[in-house]
């Protein structure tokens, strides 16, 4: 047991690098980029409802709520790279979790094009939020094309998962994690979080 | 040392191996080489050249096929052009282009073939003066833009290929579709820099070629 503890200890000093700042240039734009929404709880939650509330309206929503998401987020971006404010962007943000996250909770089948004025509105309030960091980014269309993609791959998780509607079970889990997601954004919302 | 420990040894070195560093992928490569490298060392060009890949790709190569020569021949000339004159700010049409282009894919509606002919002679002919190389003289300048120009074309065919050959059925078409939003938004945030303020409103500018060589 001691050799083994040792042993254990020892592999403690094989350490790898640590990585620990983001590089410059094309790679550091795009991988900080690729970051920004990943590595935000409040960013990563309202993608994927998009996502799931896309796969639980079917088609066409399935498809037309990811492509409308990153084109109006697109114009919430520029707003923040002009500096042009917009109010409470942390209140739409969470507010877009609580709302899509209920769309899918409550199964709500609206329209086609009233879904989508709903995700192009709170794409404002995400592309605002990337935006703002871009004059500031290593690579500024590294750093769009990396923040767009991950948006993009966060919808197709949703997409993903919420393709479980396909089975009265799926369904049920798809909604309770419509409903998850919108308890994290009123965590978010109240600051609990 | 007892069979479980060095068990857990083994797993643990298999789990941690450095990186490789195999090879230099820049330091002493050719003037050539660095010509066909450089549309990927440039996102406006990666971008414009990946856009209208997809578009040709999803419109069909066999329609567009004069067009697809075209290109080329758009691209060849800019080249050429940019010998006799280097310019400067060429990121925002090809932005512009990149962005219009990806909104094309995202609509994915088929347009009048004159349209794609412009598009091709207009990017190829852009993307060619922008690949000056106005540090390089001589045959080292003539073998950095020949590189170029293959690569330019290559990436293009590359994408325009894989875009055709992948963009049959409907989630498929769905994807190309969703591609070129991705690629619309993005360049049209970055377009938005030119109106930042500050100075902030530099766009990108492309590496120069003794960035990358050391040659």
């Amino acid at each position: 047991m001691t050799r083994f503890v040792l042993t254990l200890l020892s592999l403690l000093l094989y350490s790898q690098v640590a990585s620990a700042h983001v590089s410059g240039g094309l790679a550091g734009g795009f991988y900080s980029g690729f970051l920004h929404p990943i590595l935000g709880w409040d960013h990563v939650v309202a993608m994927v409802a998009v996502g799931l509330w896309g796969a639980f309206l079917g088609s066409p929503a399935i498809w037309l709520l990811p492509i409308v998401f990153p084109l109006v987020m697109a114009i919430g971006g520029a707003l923040g790279v002009i500096g042009i404010p917009l109010p409470a962007v942390e209140t739409g943000i969470a507010l877009s979790a609580i709302v899509l996250g209920a769309m899918v909770a409550f199964a709500v089948r609206p329209p086609i094009w009233i879904a989508a004025v709903i995700v192009g509105a709170f794409a404002i309030f995400h592309g605002h939020a990337h935006g703002t960091e871009l004059p500031t980014a290593a690579n500024p269309l590294a750093f769009s094309l990396g923040f767009v993609i991950a948006t993009g791959l966060l919808h197709l998780s949703g997409v993903a998962f919420g393709l479980l509607t396909r089975w009265p079970a799926g369904t049920t889990a798809v909604r309770t994690g419509g409903a998850i997601i919108s308890m994290v954004g009123v965590a978010f919302l109240v600051g609990i979080v | 040392m007892t069979p479980a420990v060095r068990r857990t040894l083994a797993l643990a070195l298999c789990l941690g191996p450095g990186a490789a560093w195999a090879h230099a992928p820049i330091k002493g490569i050719d003037d050539f080489y660095n010509g066909i490298l450089h549309p990927l060392f440039v996102p406006a060009h990666m971008i414009a050249l990946i856009t209208l890949g997809l578009l040709f790709g999803q419109q069909g190569a066999q329609k567009l096929q004069y067009a697809i020569l075209g290109f080329l021949v758009s691209i060849v000339a800019g080249l050429i052009a940019s010998g006799l004159y280097t310019p400067s700010g060429m990121e925002v049409p090809l932005l512009l282009g990149a962005m219009t282009v990806g909104l094309l894919v995202t609509l994915d509606h088929p347009l009048p073939t004159w349209l794609y002919w412009g598009l091709a002679l207009l990017l190829g002919l852009l993307l060619g003066v922008d690949s000056s190389f106005e540090t390089l003289r001589g045959s080292a300048r003539a073998a950095a833009l020949f590189g170029s120009g293959v690569g330019l074309y290559l990436l293009f065919l590359y994408v325009l290929v894989l875009a055709e050959r992948f963009g049959k059925r409907q989630w498929q078409r769905i994807g190309l579709r969703i591609l070129g939003s991705w690629a619309a938004a993005s360049a049209f945030i970055v377009l938005s820099l030119l109106f930042a303020p500050q100075k902030d409103n530099q766009l990108p500018q492309p590496p120069a070629v003794s960035q990358l060589s050391d040659s």
